[in-house]
């Protein structure tokens, strides 16, 4: 049997344990960009997210056995692995403090990375493009800013879109403790980018008013 | 969200201002990561991880069918069990519970074997260590036997001739006269060690015996005051000092100092001395080395006991 687009993952995964390199290429093919931005997301680093995704399905390969259907969707299972190994680099990479990017601008500021930079040659309005580049980066390190167990939550549902179960099954807890953290997560995020906002900014003129919680 | 909810909850802010802010704030951030999603919807890992990836997964898929082949050869060998009269063979479509309970009894079985291999390996490891081990114990086992000769009682309390620590080894053609087993290797070295030991503990009174001892087969020696040397003459030449040392006569230690005192055998042993020893058996002491021992050759009879002290210079 060849392994084609119409198969699922799980019909993919049995035809690579069976030895077809056309089955775990395909799976590789659909999969390694999700496992690959959550590590980029997750860790913020090129190296680190390309060793996560090499690793990832390199555990697939090697001990495709752990793998339980019935527990969950095998791109589930990959985002556990992923993360778990996110976790693994991050809490090695503990110790270390990053240098600044070679990149770094005269004012301090590190320049724009990769991620925005492909972006900004399409863009037709270049403050309009800078403005939109500078959101993302500050929002992105706010991200990065997050305890490990929120950022998770943040990554997998608002910028991988899963559903609260999906990312339940991924981070192996309850649905309801996927909704309070990432309503945590949130909340922080706003308190870290009104921080960060510069004065005078218009758009933000009307969310800086900060009354008494409403009970209504 | 329930949508009358939604419709309400919109409703609401638009009459107060800290739930408006608050849905800006909301908005701002839910448009915010909304972009960072669609600006890194294209990336992917570069290419040279699907190209590590795939001569990964070629070399694992050798490795396996190399040990399937190997698995299948033992297989061969094996006897094959029969179905029954009438009882059709057809393949049997695992389900994918029983493929999974399968592949994880079969890497159970792995990591036992493996388990079983390394605990054997250990095992040899040890028990090859402890037969080393036995080994050498058994070759630093002092084979001959080992006493505490008492300072010699008698007339001469003051001899500073202190307890040594001697072997009493037999002569070697006296072995079977004696009773005693001939050991099989004499250890100088260690019975030299010994003396050391015991020479520390009792210091400054003990003397430190910096020889080993020679076996005097006497025979019918005969030994008596002032005919030490004669005795250690007839020892073979055994206890003759080295050609740079000079050494005095045989001073007698036997208390009342008998005509004659029959001496079957014994040893003689280097020993060292403190230098008061010189005085208290009226040789003259060079009081500016007082500090320095000195060395002397102590004759042990057989009983042993010291008969006489010779000293070395």
């Amino acid at each position: 049997m060849r392994a084609s687009p119409e198969h699922s993952d799980e019909e993919l995964l049995r035809l690579t344990v069976a030895g077809d390199a056309d089955a775990f290429a395909a799976l590789y093919r659909r999969r390694q960009a999700g496992i690959y931005r959550f590590a980029l997301q997750m860790c913020g680093s090129e190296g680190i997210a390309e060793d996560v995704t090499q690793e990832v399905f390199m555990t697939l390969v090697r001990e495709s056995q752990l793998f339980d259907p019935t527990r969950g969707a095998l791109a589930s299972y990959l985002y556990g692995v992923a993360r778990n190994q996110v976790l693994r680099r991050l809490e090695k990479e503990r110790h270390f403090v990053a240098l600044a990017d070679e990149e770094t601008t005269e004012d301090g500021r590190a320049g724009a990375s990769n991620v925005s930079a492909h972006t900004a040659d399409a863009a037709d309005d270049p403050l309009a493009e800078l403005a939109r580049s500078e959101l993302i980066e500050t929002v992105r390190g706010a991200v990065l800013a997050l305890p490990a167990h929120y950022r998770e939550v943040v990554v997998l549902c608002e910028l991988h879109e899963l559903s609260y179960a999906e990312a339940a099954s991924v981070l192996g807890c309850a649905v309801g403790t996927v909704r309070s953290r990432l309503h945590r997560a949130r909340a922080l995020l706003v308190e870290r980018l009104r921080e960060v906002r510069p004065h005078g900014d218009a758009r933000g003129a009307a969310t800086d008013f900060d009354p008494l919680r409403c009970f209504a | 969200m329930d949508a009358a909810a939604r419709d309400g909850a919109l409703r609401h802010a638009e009459t107060c201002a800290a739930c408006a802010a608050r849905l800006a704030r909301e908005q701002h951030l839910t448009t915010a990561l909304r972009t960072i999603a669609t600006d890194m919807a294209d990336l992917s890992a570069p290419a040279r991880v699907e190209a590590k990836l795939l001569a990964a997964f070629l070399e694992t898929r050798a490795n396996a069918q190399a040990a399937t082949t190997t698995d299948a050869h033992d297989a061969s060998h094996a006897p094959i069990a029969t179905p029954a009269h009438g009882a059709a063979v057809a393949p049997v479509e695992l389900s994918a519970q029983d493929e999974v309970a399968a592949r994880r009894a079969s890497s159970r079985r792995q990591t036992w074997r493996a388990a079983s291999v390394a605990t054997a390996i250990a095992a040899s490891l040890a028990l090859v260590a402890l037969v080393t081990l036995y080994k050498q114990f058994t070759r630093t086992v002092p084979s001959s036997q080992t006493t505490n000769v008492a300072p010699q009682q008698g007339g001469r309390e003051s001899t500073p001739v202190a307890p040594v620590v001697a072997t009493l080894s037999p002569p070697p053609n006296s072995a079977g006269s004696t009773g005693q087993a001939k050991p099989e290797r004499p250890q100088p070295i260690e019975h030299a060690a010994s003396a050391r030991t015991h020479a520390k503990l009792a210091r400054p009174f003990v003397p430190r015996m910096i020889e080993s001892r020679q076996v005097i087969d006497g025979g019918s020696a005969i030994f008596a005051a002032g005919e030490g040397e004669s005795a250690a003459n007839h020892a073979g030449g055994a206890s003759k000092p080295n050609e740079t040392e000079s050494v005095t006569e045989f001073i007698s230690l036997v208390a009342g100092a008998p005509a004659a005192t029959p001496l079957e055998s014994g040893q003689l042993v280097r020993v060292q001395l403190p230098r008061a020893a010189l005085a208290s058996l009226g040789l003259p002491l060079n009081a500016e080395r007082d500090n320095e021992p000195v060395k002397a050759d102590v004759l042990l009879g057989n009983d042993g006991l010291a008969r006489a002290i010779r000293f070395v210079r």
